[in-house]
């Protein structure tokens, strides 16, 4: 009998470990990734340097403009404002004010934001956030600066959709 | 390397097998991280991963790693399965082998996938970055399975913990004179070495030579998998040789 049982534990075991790896699977296969999500218009509306230095009270506060200048000194991309995920894989000023090609790829278990030029990569930030509406980019700066820098962007004509509503 | 089982081998068959292993699995390693962005060779920090995806309320993200995860512990219940059950059908050098070749043919599909046929879309990444821990989690129950648990290459964290006890170990005079705890320091050590090693001579090779570093691996894995082949064929024909040599009188007098 408790043979039997073992046997019927056992076969159950089986049989959810395989139903875990199918469903796994089929939700890598189908559902809404990272990688369609972003696709659209996106807008800042903040950029934030977050210090790890337990001293400082307020770990969060909006970056003055000559910082933001030198962290963004090579990339003339983030001078856009308003970035634009295009399905062939580019990414685009809305203002098409953008010279150079430059491509986008979802990277890790669609975590990792990576932007290449010229097969070279540009940058690579890490999604911490990513929903229909908001997206939320972590880059970890080299710069005399210690920390993350956080860009939040929200989806283009959000706003309006959401006053409209209330 | 191959050919023995459990408490059968010896200290340099365990070398042997974890020094190799540990190289193409520190190569792998390294080489998913620069094209993926993503660890294949463990998955302890997956499961990390896995709870603060499912807290964040990322099902997809979450899925994705619950996969990754499936994947490696199914390579290790493969690996095991074809040894213990394919001893009896195929002999126990063969049986050892075929997880390798299992291994190798997904770092191989992985490589040519990458050359032939990618995208660079998420879905082909997070296929591809499956297949090498599916790769790995095949080498980890390999070698665990036959060294009887003394030789575990994918990862490096217990491997450490038994280092830094052996160490402090050595602290007593007795326990340097001990063979057998020398023995294992020296095995986790080349181990260590190993891996270091391969992820090195990985991530040079991608800089000139881009994702053909996948086939690098093939060829380490290629060696390990033929290195007892070659010894067997050796031995069999030098023991045949013997048997001729013996032989030929008898003949003269026939």
């Amino acid at each position: 009998m408790l043979h039997f049982k073992r046997k019927r534990l056992l076969a159950i075991t089986y049989i959810l470990l395989v139903s875990l790896l199918i469903t796994a699977a089929y939700i890598v296969m189908h559902f809404e990734n990272p990688e369609r999500l972003i696709q659209g218009e996106w807008v800042e509306t903040g950029w934030y340097l977050e210090k790890t230095d337990g001293a400082v009270q307020h770990s969060e506060w909006k970056l003055q403009n000559s910082l933001r200048a030198e962290i963004m000194k090579d990339l003339e991309f983030f001078n856009v404002e308003v970035w634009k995920f295009d399905k062939d894989g580019t990414i685009k000023a809305a203002n098409n004010s953008l010279n150079e090609r430059i491509e986008w790829y979802i990277r890790g278990r669609g975590h990792i934001l990576q932007l290449v030029r010229e097969g070279k990569q540009l940058e690579s930030f890490q999604i911490a956030n990513i929903d229909r509406n908001t997206l939320e980019l972590h880059l970890n700066l080299d710069l005399q600066v210690r920390g993350v820098l956080k860009i939040k962007l929200e989806r283009k004509g959000y706003e309006e959709k959401y006053a409209k509503k209330i | 390397m191959l050919r023995k089982y459990s408490n059968h081998r010896t200290i340099n068959d365990n070398i042997k097998l974890g020094g190799l292993t540990a190289f193409s699995a520190g190569m792998v390693n390294v080489i998913s991280v620069i094209v993926f962005f993503a660890f294949t060779s463990n998955i302890t920090g997956y499961y990390a991963v896995f709870a603060q995806e499912l807290s964040k309320g990322n099902w997809y993200q979450g899925a994705v790693v619950l996969f990754w995860i499936l994947l490696f512990f199914f390579g290790g219940v493969i690996s095991n399965a074809v040894i213990i059950h394919g001893k009896g059908l195929w002999g126990q050098y063969v049986s050892h082998a075929v997880p390798v070749v299992l291994e190798l043919l997904s770092i191989l599909f992985v490589g040519v996938y990458l050359d032939f046929f990618y995208n660079d879309s998420l879905q082909e990444t997070e296929l591809l970055v499956g297949a090498l821990l599916f790769a790995m989690g095949l080498q980890n129950g390999l070698t665990a399975s036959i060294s009887n648990s003394v030789v575990k290459t994918t990862h490096l964290t217990g491997l450490t913990t038994d280092l830094a006890i052996l160490v402090s170990m050595f602290t007593k005079a007795k326990n340097r004179q001990n063979k057998q705890l020398v023995d294992k320091f020296h095995l986790l050590l080349i181990i260590l070495f190993a891996y270091f090693l391969g992820g090195l001579v990985s991530g040079v090779y991608y800089v000139y030579f881009g994702n053909q570093t996948f086939y690098l691996v093939c060829l380490v894995l290629v060696i390990i998998s033929f290195f007892d082949f070659y010894k067997l064929k050796r031995v069999k024909y030098l023991y045949e040789r013997r048997l001729r040599i013996k032989k030929l009188p008898e003949r003269e007098f026939v």
